[in-house]
């Protein structure tokens, strides 16, 4: 079954629950049926998936919520340390895979969504626009700044 | 570090940079060892993104239950989204056959 798996991971990641993910990715599969003569041949049908199921998860309970959060734009406020080891070398250096788990789970819904199309499903930026309904300067600016909240996550992680 | 490059480090990476422009940061980066630096701590850190997203298997119990309501049902031939996805990776072969081998 075509993007089963992707999309149940993506879900997950999205709700970080197995029983909404597993609601989520069903509704997305009866959207998808019930609306396909609007899905144009020729044009990308993973991010018209994609899109449907994230339209579907904005619009369910907890993802309503997820989008209720701060502002992305006070994540530019806070500052790195200006160190040598950047948060990187250490935790490269630590191999933490769970770390970058749980940094990645915390951060707000539109900066863990971009990062997972971008860095997992390696979606062009045009891709990504299209996913996510936004212009494609947008995409290349949301993804610095996920990029960064990720590192100050991580940074404040390695503190501990 | 020069901030007119390390403003576009990620789209090089991604891909995403015009040829003209990739070239001038290639031809940076290689003469610059604070953002050959940084490119290889963001390399680095896109892979280990790559690798821990993949985290969430879905339940074979679950997959099967999808598999059953997408499967043309006994009476209900029309319609079924099985069908049509099986339809476009048939033409994406196909397009990706093209041209043709002729005998």
């Amino acid at each position: 079954m075509p993007l089963f798996s992707q999309l149940y991971n993506f879900a997950h990641w999205l709700t970080q629950d197995r029983s909404e993910a597993e609601d989520l990715v069903q509704e997305t599969y009866v959207k998808a049926l019930r609306g396909f003569s609007g899905f144009q041949q020729g044009t990308n049908f993973r991010a018209w998936m994609y899109r449907i199921l994230r339209n579907t998860f904005l619009t369910s309970r907890s993802g309503s919520k997820a989008s209720a959060t701060r502002p992305l734009e006070e994540e530019d406020q806070e500052q790195l340390p200006a160190t040598e080891e950047t948060p990187e070398s250490i935790f490269i250096a630590s191999s933490q895979k769970e770390m970058l788990q749980n940094a990645l789970a915390e951060l707000p819904v539109p900066f863990r969504e971009i990062l997972l199309l971008c860095d997992f499903e390696e979606m062009s930026y045009q891709e990504i626009s299209d996913t996510l309904g936004i212009p494609a300067g947008t995409v290349m600016s949301r993804l610095s700044r996920a990029r960064r909240a990720l590192r100050l996550t991580l940074s404040k992680k390695l503190k501990v | 570090m020069a901030d007119e490059f390390t403003s576009k480090l990620d789209a090089y990476l991604d891909g995403e940079l015009a040829a003209a422009d990739m070239k001038a940061l290639d031809a940076h980066v290689r003469a610059c060892p604070a953002c050959a630096a940084d490119v290889l701590g963001r390399v680095q850190m896109k892979r280990a993104i790559k690798s821990a997203s993949q985290r969430y298997e879905p339940r074979s119990e679950f997959r099967a239950k999808i598999e059953r309501r997408l499967k043309p049902r006994a009476g209900f031939p029309k319609d079924p989204l099985y069908f049509r996805l099986a339809g476009i990776a048939k033409h994406r072969i196909y397009v990706a056959r093209w041209p043709p081998h002729l005998p």
